[in-house]
């Protein structure tokens, strides 16, 4: 059970950086079993997979 | 989450030689007062149920300050606990155990839990996994108050009003999450084999080297048809040249004779070198065809394996199969002793698989054929036709200028043409192969590299590729790394703000209560409580009373709203408080905490204890000290009422 402090601001960071629902809910999610002690590599990798950025450009 | 102390018992301890036991009731009543007179080991009590709470380290002197006197060597503190699970399971019986040893100043933690199966004394601190994170020593000082707390939520160098607002609401885990991330995503790079490219400026350096890898394979490539295409052009002039120099030998009917016969001699031979070649490279594949001595070994061999008679049709898969029957051959039984023998022994005997390679490799010995053509005796069939083809090539030529002898002279500039041409077609063969040859030999032989030979470049432009695809992946993984350590930073920030000023609130609302006479507030907290009062007095510093109700205040907004009920144990709530201040304390803080256990000193009886004696729920216990030095453990009001000072009742 995760505080109502840190699901709001979970709610709050994932808006200001336009994250989907999905994201949303699986980065809480990934905190809580943090919380519970109860996380092993793949959870945080899933979640790794699906954060979007931009690889270096041919220029670089 | 509920958990309540239920008793506790000394062995030995401060208290006293022999065994104490303080029963707080069970279910526990919601507020204990035990009155005890100083220097009877309240301060003691206090830190032993935080060092078993919290399995702390105790150094040998603090372990031997907890005995009862020089006369004993053992003691032992247990702590009982009532813990009900979150989801309103019936509440569970723990106790928690530090056992002494005062001569050598060891202790040993451990746990019993009486309603588990399996739950006899187990090493340790064995309690519910949500339980892990609260019980750390710095924790623990909050609800087994520690009275220099009172004074450290207030230093802003400590930072205690954070770290306590950190480890209830579990913002350290998050912390601890990052660190993991970073730990994960760590080895997951160092599992590629190139990890050189983790940085933008790394991607870039392999994307150009795949780059430079690209143009040089097309440069080969390019290379490669160019020379062919040459190779194909000098082929189709030599056919021409060759025809027109047949038609001038045409011109003289014997030497055409000769021609025609000599290039029939060239095709024959050359299909005789060709087959006197396999036959060469077959004989040098059977031993037995390299030496008349090595065949003879070899025959001997197989006849020794006939004689002996040898593989023996008896495998060990045979004595295992025997093994896992329950009974041998001979209709004995195999039991446990007879199948390890069986097992061992088995080792002693060729596996089906061995011995068929070796019945394969005795036929083959016994049947070779005597006819075989050694190796040497093929390489002299090939040394002969490749003198023939020398002698045939030389015939040839010696034709073509008999021919340009006779007058021909359009014949000299086509055999001249054909010199050139066998040359150039021979440098061709030479590049090209230098060029295309995947064959390790041949590579070695022509001493290629990835700059001249096209497998090569080959190979290491995917090999250029394979690290430019890693290099980009971990780029990108060290990038989603950074962008969700960023979020889980803004969360754990975020979230302390929040709570902050959540538990802000609430303090100054219980602080409005337990101060009337001044409006003494928290203005922020910001790893401390940073006051503001509208006395100038207050504002350098407040008395120890406010002091204490600013703590109160903190302590119970902080854990009003954690998902745990927690007890609250303090020593000597009221001994500094003002008597009006007491008053107001008594009276608030009975309604914190789900369950209190004060330890208290006659003098606190007044305007305090007092104010406890009309709350039902309330256990008194008192202890005195009787002439003869030992202690004794009353309860009831009547007791705890009459003590007086000296701990001696009136």
């Amino acid at each position: 059970m995760t505080n109502k402090a840190v699901c709001e601001a979970v709610e709050e960071v994932c808006n200001e950086d336009g994250m989907d629902e999905t994201y949303k809910s699986a980065l809480a999610t990934l905190i809580e079993n943090a919380m519970l002690d109860n996380i092993d590599s793949s959870d945080i990798h899933d979640l790794l997979d699906q954060i979007v950025v931009g690889g270096p450009t041919d220029e670089d | 989450m509920k958990i309540r102390i239920t008793d506790w018992r000394c062995e030995n301890l401060r208290i006293g030689e022999g065994t104490e036991s303080f029963e707080l009731g069970d279910p526990p009543a919601r507020w204990s007062l035990i009155q005890m007179p100083n220097g009877l080991g309240k301060t003691s009590t206090m830190t032993l149920i935080r060092a078993v709470l919290g399995e702390e380290k105790l150094s040998a002197e603090k372990v031997r300050s907890f005995k009862a006197s020089d006369a004993v060597e053992t003691g032992e503190f247990e702590l009982g606990l009532l813990i009900e699970g979150r989801r309103g399971e019936p509440p569970k019986h723990y106790r928690l155990t530090a056992t002494f040893d005062f001569s050598d100043g060891s202790y040993q933690y451990s746990t019993l839990r009486p309603q588990e199966r399996g739950g006899g004394r187990e090493p340790g601190l064995v309690l519910p996994p949500d339980l892990k994170h609260i019980l750390k020593s710095e924790f623990i000082r909050l609800f087994v108050f520690d009275g220099e707390l009172a004074q450290d939520i207030r230093d802003l160098n400590k930072a205690a009003a954070d770290r306590a607002i950190r480890t209830l609401y579990q913002l350290d885990d998050i912390t601890t999450l990052q660190k993991r991330v970073a730990n994960e995503v760590e080895k997951r790079q160092e599992t590629l084999e190139r990890t050189s490219g983790k940085t933008k400026k790394g991607v870039s350096q392999h994307k150009k080297l795949e780059k430079d890898a690209k143009n040089q394979l097309r440069t080969l490539e390019k290379t490669l048809g160019e020379k062919k295409s040459a190779y194909t052009q000098l082929q189709e002039e030599q056919a021409e040249v060759r025809e027109k120099i047949n038609s001038h030998i045409a011109r003289n009917g014997d030497l055409n004779e000769r021609r025609v016969r000599l290039d029939t001699e060239a095709e024959n031979l050359a299909g005789d070198i060709q087959s006197s070649t396999y036959q060469a490279i077959q004989a040098f594949r059977n031993p037995a065809t390299l030496s008349s001595a090595i065949k003879s070994r070899l025959t001997d061999l197989g006849t020794t394996l006939t004689r002996a008679r040898l593989p023996k049709s008896v495998s060990s898969d045979f004595f295992e199969e025997v093994a896992d029957e329950g009974e041998c051959i001979c209709g004995r039984p195999i039991g446990a002793t007879e199948r390890a023998v069986l097992t061992q022994r088995k080792e002693q005997y060729l596996a089906q698989d061995q011995i068929s390679a070796i019945a394969t490799m005795k036929e083959r010995l016994n049947s070779s054929a005597a006819t075989e053509t050694s190796f040497l005796d093929s390489c002299e069939i090939l040394q002969e036709k490749l003198e023939e083809r020398q002698a045939n090539e030389k015939a040839m030529a010696r034709l073509k200028l008999e021919a340009e002898e006779r007058g021909d002279e359009g014949m000299r500039p086509l055999t001249e043409r054909e010199s050139e041409i066998k040359v150039n077609l021979a440098t061709l063969e030479t590049e090209i192969e230098r060029l295309e040859t995947a064959d390790p030999v041949k590579q070695r032989e022509h001493q290629c590299t990835k700059k001249d030979n096209i497998p090569l470049a080959r190979r290491h432009r995917e090999e250029c590729k394979a690290t430019l695809d890693e290099a980009e992946a971990s780029y990108l993984l060290s990038r989603q790394r950074d962008k969700l350590l960023d979020q889980l930073k803004r969360v754990e920030l975020k979230a302390l703000t929040d709570l902050r000023e959540v538990i802000r609130e609430e303090t100054n609302d219980r602080l409005e209560t337990l101060v009337q006479m001044e409006d003494l507030r928290v203005e922020r907290i910001d790893g401390a409580l940073e006051l503001s009062s509208n006395k100038a007095s207050s504002k350098d510093g407040v008395s120890e009373g406010q002091s204490l109700s600013v703590a109160y205040a903190f302590l119970t907004a902080l854990l009003s709203k954690a998902p745990f009920e927690l007890p609250f144990i303090v020593d000597s709530p009221a001994v500094s408080l003002d008597l009006d201040v007491r008053e107001e304390v008594s009276r608030v803080i009975p309604t914190l905490f789900k369950q209190m256990i004060l330890f208290v000193i006659s003098s606190e009886q007044a305007a305090f204890a007092e104010n406890f004696y009309k709350h039902e729920d309330t256990r008194f216990i008192t202890l005195r000290q009787t002439v003869n030095g030992r202690v004794e453990t009353r309860y009831g009001l009547e007791d705890f009422r009459c003590q007086k000072s000296d701990g001696e009742s009136t």
